[in-house]
């Protein structure tokens, strides 16, 4: 029961990581009508970044600023250089050329960390532990990574929901020549929304870090599940986002830890942990097929377009 | 009139091409470098999939991130039929695999379309985006799979024990190989060319264009891109079949998104809706990679920023630019 | 403010349609009908409501209430498609025609799609006489014919709305659901359209959307006039035309 609840909230805490990623996508998406596979490579800078100012300043502070200031600029510089010459073309072009941007980044972290994984350590005065429930003790970091997460994800809501700045980027969505009109700059506000876009993503590399080996590719491996969640959600449903971010996490955790020892009752202990943890990867697909075979638009989508 | 000549130089160039690649083994054998034969071999493999994802991408606008699946479940069906029939090893129902080309690449064939068909109804349920992302996530599902086959190796992949033979003829003469994966491409090619432009290619093509005109003029478009994606899938699987072969070795790496993500290249690069493009694409690709890696070994840090520049300024392809201005429809 | 029912019933009739978006009304109530050999234009001002009730009768859209009916069959459930191969045909306000393809077979792909076989792998479409030749003849009829070979894209607008009616008709429908076919045409490409208008009229039932009263006056043996989603009037074109409510909500502005 305790190994059950503590799971739970990693599962939630991986879920919340999923959330700040599909946010970023999703708001790109749905805004500029941008499909950015390289969106799992601002996780990575964010990861990278972080990492290595928290171990040579000591301050996770100052490391999350970086890595989340580091994602947004190399978003920034992207959405200029780049894709605000793709908005208007097909979606095959964006994913070729953020394809492109992939191998770009990924050789990149390689040239500047080297092949090997780094490790990010959690900082000190986050290192203990609370007893959530009485007897049930949890990391304070893991707890610190959801309420954060949590929070920032209220926040973007709220931005989105009743500022000024989140009403010219919902009209934004739906009526480009409107907002034009209005006197707003549609150039600069597409950078701000893709920068936001990027910090969201950075953010989640910074926090998800102390938990996985921060190498080169692995914000493919996170983008993918974060297609996963938008693809069970259904494109451009904030609820639809948050169910999926948290149905994935979950599933994804629970499966690593008891799918491998229910393999064990059948298998040899070998085989059984190999076969466990493929499963567990292979869980989530599974859980998205069997969604989408009973509703193609996704859990909470409408009707949906190309 | 401009039009015209950039047929006839696309045409001409295209003829220049076929017959180059037909005297690739006699320039390895002038040059005394068997290697190019292998090389370009693979090149071709890689062209009868991206021919095979062209025909459904370019005519369909079916934009498929997950055909890397297709190409390793044809892969896999071969190494591991092949293994068992090396080990007499049962396989199933005491049934030990085989080594026969005939056999296996039917069989090939016919698993990838079987799981062409199962995403087929699912994904192309959805367009756009959906469809992009949930082809990807069904080819993780089958990169995973192959991850979990320890018996076949899990990660570290399978090694054949020798290629198939074809009717009893080992495969194993580089030349005769070569000149067989040749002439499969070609078929491949000209399947699909009288595909698209046979009734059923002007539905698929019609519902590229106006998918809500074709629903009015009284089409539904479903079974049709269903079964064009099956199709596709299948050939995909082919030439997995094909690279098994010539590599004498397959692991989970011949289905992970990267590889999705080089077919995507290949068409783009070769020439979206030509289906002769992906052939050009192919070899453009390999050489870029040959003469990048030939530079330094962080050439992806170049091969990234140059498809970047692909898409912004050479929109096309190369044969796109052959036949100035054809090719392309968007 | 009805006219007369007829005594037979009619072949294609649309009864108590309605229709909301997200609280906003689109269609009230709507009910009409069409007999063969009949132009019936629906009228009204923009945002009337005319091409969500268009929508609806081609089955592009669903009613929230109501049913439409097809020689006296409740087909209210069936698709779009089901319903062009029951031979209502419909073209669209903003054009939609292949762009990529030749004229030519933009029509050929309307032929086809009464004969079957799109399963036919292997002979090229392109040479099939049996989608040309009826191709050709529906080009012919409708003015088109000296553009056959030219991309669809590449055809001025006035060319393409021809087009749309052409792949319309191809279809051999029983029932036309046409969406301001004259919009944006030139004065002769109108002229030619309404005379085949005319001309097809015996045997086909035309439900007309149109701006032009011109046109309409000159081709309509009813009008019904649709103001905020709702029938205002409906019944032979000079009654319509005399009718004070009319007058005030639409014709004076327009005429």
């Amino acid at each position: 029961m305790q190994l059950f609840l503590e799971q739970m909230l990693n599962g939630l805490q991986f879920g919340v990581t999923l959330l700040l990623m599909a946010s970023g996508l999703t708001l790109v998406f749905g805004i500029m009508n941008l499909i950015n596979l390289a969106h799992g490579s601002l996780f990575m800078i964010g990861a990278y970044v972080g990492a290595t100012v928290v171990a040579r300043s000591g301050s996770f502070f100052l490391g999350l600023i970086c890595g989340m200031g580091a994602a947004a600029i190399a978003g920034m510089v992207m959405e200029v250089a780049i894709m605000r010459r793709l908005y208007r073309r097909d979606h095959l072009d964006q994913v070729l050329a953020t394809f492109g941007l992939i191998l770009f980044f990924n050789e990149l972290v390689r040239m500047v960390w080297g092949r090997q994984p780094i490790a990010m350590s959690t900082p000190a005065w986050l290192s203990g532990s609370v007893e959530i429930i009485p007897g049930i003790p949890y990391p304070e970091f893991r707890l610190a990574v959801i309420v954060v997460g949590a929070l920032v994800i209220g926040l973007l809501y709220l931005l989105i929901m009743r500022t000024r700045l989140g009403m010219w980027i919902r009209a934004g969505a739906s009526d480009r020549e409107t907002i034009g009109a209005l006197g707003v700059n549609i150039r600069l506000l597409y950078t701000l929304v893709f920068g936001l876009g990027a910090c969201l993503a950075g953010l989640a590399g910074v926090m998800a870090a102390p938990f996985l080996a921060v190498q080169s590719g692995m914000g493919e491996n996170i983008l993918i599940l974060t297609f996963v969640v938008i693809v069970i959600g259904g494109i451009g449903s904030i609820k639809g986002a948050v169910a999926g971010a948290l149905l994935i996490g979950v599933a994804d955790t629970l499966g690593r830890v008891y799918l491998p020892p229910l393999a064990a009752l059948w298998l040899p202990p070998a085989a059984a942990s190999n076969l466990g943890t493929s499963l567990a990867s292979m869980l989530i697909y599974l859980v998205m097929a069997a969604v989408l075979a009973v509703r193609p638009q996704g859990l909470f989508g409408g009707a949906h377009g190309s | 009139m401009a039009r015209d000549f950039g047929f006839n130089r696309a045409t001409v160039a295209t003829a220049v091409l076929l017959i180059g690649l037909a005297l690739v083994p006699a320039f390895a054998a002038l040059f005394d470098n068997p290697f190019l034969v292998t090389m370009v071999n693979r090149a071709l493999i890689f062209a009868l999939a991206a021919v095979a994802l062209d025909f459904i991408m370019g005519y369909g606008r079916m934009v498929s991130f997950g055909h890397a699946a297709f190409f390793g479940l044809g892969a896999y069906t071969v190494g591991i039929l092949s293994t068992h029939a090396a080990q007499d090893l049962p396989l199933i129902f005491g049934w030990t695999g085989t080594n026969e080309a005939l056999l296996a690449w039917l069989l090939a064939m016919l698993l990838s379309g079987l799981y062409a068909l199962i995403v087929g109804l699912i994904s192309l349920r959805t367009s756009g985006v959906y469809f992009i992302m949930i082809t990807l996530a069904f080819a993780q599902l089958v990169f995973f799979a192959f991850v979990s086959l320890s018996q076949y190796g899990g990660e570290d992949g399978l090694a054949l024990w020798g290629r198939n033979t074809l009717a009893g003829i080992g495969l194993d003469h580089r030349v005769g190989f070569y000149y067989l994966c040749f002439g499969l491409l070609l078929a491949v090619w000209y399947l699909l060319h009288r595909l698209v432009r046979s009734r059923f290619g002007r539905v698929i093509q019609g519902s590229r264009q106006h998918e809500l005109r074709m629903r009015a003029l009284g089409y539904n478009p479903f079974p049709y891109k269903l079964t064009a994606f099956v199709i596709s899938g299948a050939l995909t699987g082919l030439a997995g079949a094909l690279l098994a072969n010539n590599n004498e070795f397959v692991d989970p790496s011949l289905t992970s998104w990267m590889q999705s993500g080089n077919f995507l290249v290949i068409v783009l690069l070769g020439g979206l809706c030509s289906l002769v493009g992906p052939i050009y694409g192919a070899l453009a690709l390999l050489l870029m990679e040959e003469v990048l890696i030939a530079m330094t070994e962080h050439w992806q840090i170049i091969l990234g920023p140059v498809l970047i520049l692909v898409v912004l300024f050479f929109r096309g392809g190369i044969f796109g630019v052959l036949s100035a201005g054809g090719g392309r429809h968007d | 403010m009805t006219d007369a029912m007829p005594i037979t019933a009619p072949i294609f009739e649309a009864i108590g349609l309605r229709k909301s978006f997200g609280g906003v009304h689109a269609t009230r109530d709507l009910s009409l009908t069409l007999e063969l050999g009949e132009v019936h234009a629906l009228i009204g001002p923009n945002g009337a409501g005319k091409t969500t009730a268009l929508a609806q009768l081609s089955g592009e859209l669903r009613p929230d209430a109501g049913s439409v009916r097809f020689r006296g069959q409740d087909i209210t459930p069936l698709s779009m498609a089901a319903r062009s191969r029951l031979g209502i045909a419909r073209s669209f306000q903003i054009t939609a025609v292949f762009e990529d393809f030749t004229v030519l077979d933009n029509v050929a792909v309307a032929v086809q799609s009464r004969a079957r076989h799109h399963f036919a792998f292997w002979r090229p479409a392109a040479r099939d006489r049996t989608l040309i030749e009826p191709a050709e003849q529906v080009l012919e009829q409708v003015g088109l014919a000296g553009f056959a070979k030219r991309r669809a894209g590449d055809l001025a607008h006035g060319q393409k709305r021809q087009l749309e009616i052409a792949m319309a008709l191809a279809t051999r429908p029983t029932v036309l659901l046409l969406d301001e076919p004259m919009a944006g045409m030139g004065r002769a490409e109108s002229e030619t359209i309404t005379e085949l208008l005319e001309r097809v009229r015996p045997n086909h039932a035309i439900l007309l959307v149109e701006h032009d009263m011109d046109v309409v006056f000159r081709l309509a043996d009813r009008v019904s006039v649709l103001v905020g989603g709702a029938l205002l009037a409906s019944g032979p074109p000079e009654a319509v035309r005399q009718d004070a409510q009319v007058r005030a909500a639409y014709l004076e502005e327009s005429i």
